[in-house]
């Protein structure tokens, strides 16, 4: 008998228990944002009276709880689509902004490079493809195209397409349980940029020929071939990560530069939707009562068995139930928004405004709050180089920048299209590093050692507003002038590589034995000082064309004036992230 | 014959402005003077308060200085599609309402709020010795907070 009776224990009864357990009612059922409020209610004690009146009061008053009611309306996810991507695009948008507009981005290829037009390197990496002419040290010019992006360029991008559920603030992220890429992941993934370079002036330029048939007077046919490759070369490949980023110590922001008003907009317009409503009265005043009688404990049962209705009150217009008999209710159904009557889809329009403007209020206030575009910053970069005709090398750099002043948007952003992100004025970044060959050089080269060069530069960025000198720079928008310092010491002679009989591009050498296979240069210092002017600050085109006089240059031990100029471009507007501009 | 200006105008009720006097910066709850707002009803974030105790002081109350004000917007309860020019400019912790007197409607004061994602809730109060509690407000989760404002 007593093995029967626990042979049904354990095969009916106990599965039924909890199976019934797991259906009723439990404070694990309460969305995480209505959780949250729950959780931090007063105790109902005498003491507390009226300020618990007041934090009921607002636990029953919609327009104070849109994100609890939206969770206990989005029943698995379904209307997140809803409202995901004007509320992603607008905020990522921001970001994008925030980093056009700053003056501690790289904007072309790391110096080592063979066409770069900076002396120095930026700490942080956008997303973007740069064209560029000219190089710092280098002998000759030469052409590259360079690809970047920081890590979360790509998962931002996806976001924006509603791809992947984004949640750029804390608020979004408990409107989503979590189910999202979250700011901060983004700002970590944000920390590491990568970009390639490929050399654009190849060797293809260069062709040798062969006369053909015979010669007719003054003329000759000939047989041209290309020397070298066709395509683009390999010109270097960098990896930067941010050690010190800019917003490391927080304090709250100016709140006059936090735009806000449009969240108390969308809160008056739920405001006068349920002002038409009695249901909703009817519901506050169920709630005020129930929630203000029982033992804090017992709050959870209160929400699951009342509160909950609020979705039965206002969108399926069943009348608000307060006694404690069982509930004819649909909150657990799902809506559909695309069947809704007319005055319940405008208020979970109004409902959605209200989210998608808290999101943009809290991505400025993150904006502002962070000011990245102001705040120190310190990267570590290596870059691995393979310059034409010389032995590849690796460049270890330590990369700082700081900015001062007082940021202020461009008071004519709008007309002249561009970026509204606050930047501060002045801006100072500094590089120190090293260089080594990545293969030991012949030790038939005097001097020559592992270690290739030590490097200092340090350049000064200048913000000019259009808006100061409307009628000079109307037209051209918002700029940067630059100004920099660069140093190497080459403890190693430079290198090339040489095929006896095979010129290449722009170096012509003679009476070179026919078993060289390496030629090098005479060791020394090298000054750089560079002016640089870069146009389109804060739009999706930068042309940074700059002027440099060094005393020498990695090769040539003569003074040397370089003309260095390029194009960039901000890949995010291809990634529906950017703005046209 | 009509008092002084002060340098303020008030404007006239049918058209009332919100407006504005920028608050001391700083304050976090408390004040010294009498509290003017008293409750309406014992439901509801509904207060009121004669035209001549204006203009009276609102208060954010922060218990870990993580919030602050970002904006303060005013409507008429009867048009709640329009908020009313000239809103006053808060500080971190605190704003000023100056508003003229309104028969048969009432105001509806809302305040947007911006907190760090480890913020705890914060209480709106007026800035007076018994600092009445007039919203809460569960930050950083919740951001919006209002009370109606009755001006005889």
């Amino acid at each position: 008998m007593k093995i029967k009776t626990l042979y049904w224990l354990v095969t009916a009864v106990i599965p039924i228990a909890v199976f019934l357990l797991g259906a009723l009612p439990s404070s694990a059922q309460a969305p995480q944002a209505c959780q949250y409020v729950l959780g931090n209610l007063l105790p109902p004690t005498p003491e507390n009276q009226d300020a618990l009146r007041v934090q009921i009061n607002s636990f029953v008053n919609i327009p104070e709880q849109e994100q609890c009611l939206w969770q206990l309306l989005n029943k698995d996810g379904a209307l997140t689509n809803d409202r995901q991507n004007a509320t992603v695009r607008a905020a990522v948008q921001k970001a994008f902004e925030t980093q056009k507009n700053v003056t501690t981005t790289q904007t072309g290829s790391a110096p080592g490079s063979g066409g770069a037009t900076s002396a120095v390197s930026k700490p942080s990496t956008p997303m973007s493809a740069a064209t560029e002419f000219g190089g710092i040290s280098a002998s000759t010019n030469a052409q590259t195209l360079t690809l970047q992006t920081p890590l979360d360029g790509i998962p931002r991008a996806l976001a924006s397409h509603g791809m992947i559920p984004y949640c750029s603030t804390p608020v979004m992220a408990v409107t989503l349980d979590g189910k999202c890429v979250s700011n901060r992941l983004l700002s970590k993934l944000d920390r590491i940029g990568l970009g390639v370079s490929l050399n654009t002036s190849s060797t293809s330029k260069t062709a040798s020929g062969t006369a053909t048939g015979t010669s007719q007077g003054t003329t000759q046919q000939v047989s041209l071939t290309s020397l070298g490759t066709k395509v683009p070369s390999f010109a270097g490949v960098f990896v930067k990560i941010t050690a010190i980023k800019g917003n490391a110590k927080v304090k709250l922001p100016d709140p006059s530069k936090v735009v806000a008003k449009p969240e108390a907009a969308a809160a008056a317009a739920l405001l006068g939707d349920l002002a038409v409503n009695k249901n909703y009265s009817a519901w506050q005043d169920c709630l005020r009562t129930k929630l203000a009688a029982v033992p804090a404990a017992q709050r959870a049962a209160v929400f699951t068995e009342y509160y909950s209705q609020i979705v039965d009150v206002l969108f399926w217009n069943l009348p608000m139930d307060c006694t404690a008999t069982p509930k004819v209710s649909k909150a657990s159904e799902a809506i559909n928004p695309s069947t809704l009557p007319a005055s319940q889809r405008a208020f979970l329009d109004h409902l959605e405004t209200w989210l998608a403007s808290a999101e943009l209020v809290q991505a400025n206030f993150d904006q502002v709050l962070t000011e990245t575009a102001a705040s120190p910053l310190l990267s570590v970069e290596y870059d691995y180089n393979t310059p034409q005709n010389q032995p590849s090398n690796s460049t270890f750099k330590l990369v700082g920048s700081f900015s001062l002043g007082q940021a202020v948007a461009p008071p004519a952003a709008s007309s002249t299209g561009s970026s509204s992100a606050p930047t501060k004025p002045w801006t100072f970044t500094g590089n120190a590093g090293l260089s080594i060959y990545n293969y030991t050089p012949a030790s038939t080269i005097p001097n020559a050692s592992l270690l290739r060069d030590v490097q200092v530069g340090t350049e000064i960025d200048r913000s000019i507003a259009s808006s100061k000198w409307p009628s000079i720079l109307g037209k051209i928008g918002d700029s940067t002038a630059s100004l920099t310092y660069y140093f190497q010491y080459q403890s190693s002679p430079s290198i090339l590589n040489v095929t006896p009989g095979s010129p290449f591009n722009g170096i012509t050498i003679t009476g070179l034995p026919s078993t060289a296979t390496q030629i090098f240069a005479q060791k020394g210092e090298i000054h750089v000082a560079q002016l640089k002017w870069g146009l389109g600050k804060g739009k999706n085109v930068k042309f940074p064309i700059a002027v440099t006089y060094s005393n020498r240059t990695e090769l040539i031990t003569h003074p040397a004036w370089g003309l260095q100029f390029g194009v960039s471009y901000d890949l995010s507007v291809f990634m529906g992230t950017g703005s046209s501009k | 014959m009509p008092p002084k200006s002060k340098g303020k105008s008030n404007p006239p009720p049918a058209a009332p402005a919100a407006a504005g006097v920028p608050g001391p910066g700083g304050a976090s709850g408390g004040g010294t003077g009498p509290c003017k707002l008293t409750p309406m009803g014992g439901d509801g974030n509904a207060f009121q308060m004669p035209a001549t105790s204006m203009p009276v002081s609102i208060a954010l109350s922060t218990p870990d200085g993580k919030s602050e004000f970002l904006s303060v917007s005013i409507f008429k309860h009867s048009d709640l599609t329009n908020p009313l020019p000239n809103p006053p400019t808060p500080s971190a912790t605190s704003f000023t309402l100056n508003l003229p007197a309104l028969i048969g409607d009432s105001y509806v004061v809302i305040m947007v709020v911006g907190s760090l994602p480890s913020a705890k809730p914060v209480w709106i109060t007026e800035a007076c010795s018994g600092a009445t509690k007039l919203d809460w407000i569960a930050t950083p989760v919740n951001t919006t907070g209002e009370f109606a404002l009755t001006v005889i």
